[in-house]
């Protein structure tokens, strides 16, 4: 059943997957061939190319079905959440509830890329003043009009404060829309004074003691709305229990980053990649299941690299990658135009790094929060990148730009002049939104021209 | 006397000047051109570039005062923390306000606002001293109250905006005169100084402002201090209380309290229609247009500034919505 790492098409995905059930494909209750999402709307799928693994299958089936995995959760009579913004911490709390379901209704934002526009929720967000000129996270807003995707929460909670205004916009015009929100604050994190009592946060980063307290104040406010609607107390021990199964998903994830930024040959696609890294945000709905799909890609890279075997070329010019993009069919393109990821900043490095495990676990997740790189200023985010570039070997660095995102205009701006002041990588900016085929010739001259510029570097 | 630079409603000048300083609250004059630390990019609002460029260009300050209340100023005090040697303090103010811990949250960056401009040349002012200065703007704001019940708004707003920039007060008062005409509301952002054309622009179109709810305006003045005339306890605290709690606006978390705000305005002052001013990129206001439309009981026209002010595009829009509310 094991063959050679390989890209290969959806056609012949959907070919390989009928070898491999012949051969006795053990198979997840929400597995299957890849292209039946293709007759669910998801046209995105034919214009990629896919890691030919079970484990990336499963990834991706995984990945597909979240929608119907809530749907069931509901039938099921478990609680519903809506975490919005803090990308990875109340979900690690809801999760300690045996009857709640947590998922970021944020990730709406890949709706118009996977569907091709097709599912009409951009035209629902501009009928309700929410236009182009936002980030394409404006699709959160079509999907609680038209129902048709995720099932409408019991809950909403939604950080605000040190978040980029157009999700606190969009959020607030859910709330007008009926739909009651919980916020909680998030302050912008600051560099401690002399003197000041301080922390040192998960990723290296030092934070005031005060605003740890003051977010662990928000987060216990947070933690009693959960057991008013879990109907059920949670005490530390459980709270800590639910810190412990974060951080294996985080370790396995954190193996697996590491195998493929520094592997001779990449040995997974960047998508794929992309994918494994947001399921650790809320375990895309299963938790169990997460670790379960992250601990078979694992298994996979590592059978890969001790072969010595890869994919792309293996010259390819190591890149670290800024930022997520709304179009997974620009990963493809880079790795066509010559690039293989060597580290990544997706906006969520806090839901990578190991929650702190000892000591007060609401504390302990107040600091994973306050440690978010987008709550801080961005030269401390681009210190951040520029060590993890120099950790995992990175040539060049690209800087992804989401569209209409309020931070991206001038955090792309001090991200590249931090790098270019503390390194000599080359950096390139490019934009990328939710259906970039348009765009794909210029996206790839930049790709290409910092691609022949890292293998220019290399001669001696 | 040295002065500090801010432009948020949410920074107290009173706590500013009562540290010896002189607050000056900026509003840059036009937005267009180029230069100044933050670069044209798509994407970057035109008056918070223009804003920081006017800050950058008073280089004799002690220190520039930023807020966190919107993402594109945060990240600008970051990006102007690398170029220019002026301080640059960032103020974290809290979008939410439903429990105790924001508030508590605001009186701490107030103290930890005077450490700073202690740390650049100020002095730790004594309550008493607070005190005087909190009554003295607190007299101020009520002057101006009283004058927008009666006159003109363009008047009042650009006589707080010339007390704001400077502690001093412009030789002529505010006008008591307000013109007859379709009765017009103000609301968003702030307005840079060119754009106060925009009252003209109206009374030449029949109308007339009887409200300035922009940033710049009178919604942003904060409501009267609960002890004004017997600080018996910590004036601070009830300057950042009365700050945090009386100033409506847009990035609040949940907003409801800016449109009950508005619909008691509306009510009170007979206003007819709405013009909602904001900043091209400006995604809180911009996002707030189809709910004042939803909830607000008049019309409301989408007034976007962009570089340039009050071209002749923008001009025909006030003239049609005028003409629609005759």
């Amino acid at each position: 059943m094991r063959q050679s790492p390989r890209k290969i098409s959806l056609a012949e995905w959907d070919t390989r997957y009928a070898e491999m059930k012949k051969e006795g494909l053990p198979e997840p209750a929400y597995g299957g061939r890849l292209s039946r999402h293709v007759n669910n709307g998801d046209y995105r799928l034919k214009r990629l190319s896919f890691d030919n693994s079970p484990a990336s299958l499963d990834l991706w089936n995984f990945l597909l079905t979240e929608d119907e995995r809530l749907h069931e959760s509901r039938k099921a009579g478990r609680k519903i959440v809506g975490t919005m913004k803090d990308l990875g911490t109340v979900p690690v709390m809801a999760y300690a509830f045996p009857n709640i379901t947590a998922f970021y209704p944020d990730g709406a934002w890949w709706i118009p890329c996977v569907m091709e526009m097709s599912a009409g929720l951009l035209r629902v967000a501009d009928s309700l003043g929410v236009d182009e000129s936002f980030c394409p996270v404006r699709a959160m807003l079509g999907a609680f009009v038209t129902e048709a995707h995720f099932p409408i929460p019991d809950l909403l909670v939604c950080s605000v404060g040190a978040t980029c205004d157009d999700f606190s916009a969009i959020a607030q015009r859910l709330e007008a829309m009926g739909h009651a929100i919980v916020w909680w604050e998030m302050p912008h994190r600051r560099t401690p004074l002399t003197g000041e009592p301080s922390v040192r946060m998960p990723g290296g980063l030092e934070a005031p003691v005060d605003q740890v307290a003051f977010v662990r104040g928000q987060l216990a406010k947070i933690r009693h709305v959960l057991e008013e609607l879990a109907g059920a107390a949670l005490d530390d021990d459980q709270l800590s229990a639910a810190i412990r199964v974060a951080n294996e998903a985080r370790d396995l994830l954190e193996r697996l980053r590491r195998l493929v930024f520094t592997a001779k040959r990449c040995p997974l696609p960047a998508t794929e990649l992309l994918i494994a890294e947001m399921l650790t945000i809320h375990f895309c709905s299963d938790r169990d299941e997460c670790l379960r799909v992250l601990g078979g890609l694992l298994a996979e890279v590592e059978l890969r690299v001790a072969a010595g075997e890869g994919l792309l070329d293996a010259d390819a010019a190591r890149i670290f990658w800024v930022n997520p993009v709304a179009d997974v069919r620009a990963l493809t393109l880079f790795e066509e135009c010559g690039g293989r990821l060597c580290g990544t900043d997706n906006m969520f490095l806090h839901a990578l790094d190991r929650i702190p495990s000892t000591g007060d676990p609401l504390e302990c997740l107040a600091m994973s929060a306050l440690s978010d790189p987008m709550v801080g200023s961005a030269t401390d985010r681009a210190l951040r990148i520029c060590s993890d570039a120099k950790t995992f070997g990175a040539e060049g660095i690209v800087v992804s730009r989401i569209p209409g995102a309020s931070h991206c205009a001038l955090e792309g701006t001090i991200i590249a002049d931090v790098v270019r002041s503390r390194s000599d990588l080359p950096v390139v900016e490019l934009e990328v939104p939710p259906v970039s085929d348009a765009f794909s010739s210029s996206l790839s001259t930049r790709m290409q021209a910092l691609v022949e510029s890292i293998k220019q570097r290399r001669r001696p | 006397m040295k002065r500090i630079l801010y432009r948020s409603p949410f920074v107290p000048p009173e706590w500013i000047a009562a540290h010896g300083f002189r607050p000056s609250r900026i509003l840059p004059r036009n937005l267009a051109g180029s230069g100044g630390p933050v670069p044209t990019l798509q994407g970057v609002c035109p008056f918070m570039r223009g804003v920081i460029r006017e800050m950058c260009s008073h280089t004799d300050a002690a220190g520039i005062v930023l807020t966190t209340v919107c993402d594109q100023v945060r990240h600008a005090a970051d990006l102007l923390r690398r170029r220019v040697e002026t301080p640059v303090f960032l103020m974290t103010v809290p979008a939410t306000w439903q429990d105790p811990a924001p508030q508590a949250l605001y009186l701490s960056e107030l103290k930890r606002l005077g450490r700073f401009l202690v740390e650049h040349g100020g002095t730790t002012p004594s309550d008493v001293r607070l005190a005087e200065f909190m009554l003295e703007y607190e007299k101020r704001r009520s002057e101006w109250r009283g004058i927008l019940s009666k006159c003109g708004s363009k008047a009042c707003s650009e006589h707080m905006a010339a007390f704001l920039a400077s502690r001093d007060l412009p030789d002529a008062s505010p006008s008591q005169e307000r013109q007859a005409g379709i009765r017009i509301a103000l609301l968003g952002g702030p307005l840079h100084l060119d754009a106060f054309d925009l009252f003209d622009m109206i009374e030449k179109y029949g109308g007339t402002v009887v409200l300035d709810a922009t940033e710049t305006g009178e919604r942003t003045l904060p409501g009267p201090f609960h002890r004004t005339d017997d600080f018996h306890a910590p004036p601070l605290e009830d300057l950042a209380r009365t700050y945090f709690e009386t100033i409506p606006d847009a990035f609040r978390r949940p907003n409801n309290r800016l449109y009950e705000w508005m619909r008691n305005a509306i009510s009170e002052r007979g206003i007819q229609g709405i013009v909602l001013v904001r900043h091209l990129w400006c995604d809180t206001w911009h996002a707030e247009l189809a709910r004042c439309s939803d909830e607000l009981a008049v019309p409301v026209l989408d007034f976007e500034l962009g570089e340039g002010h009050t071209d002749l595009g923008r001009a025909v829009r006030i003239q049609a919505f005028l003409e629609v509310l005759r």
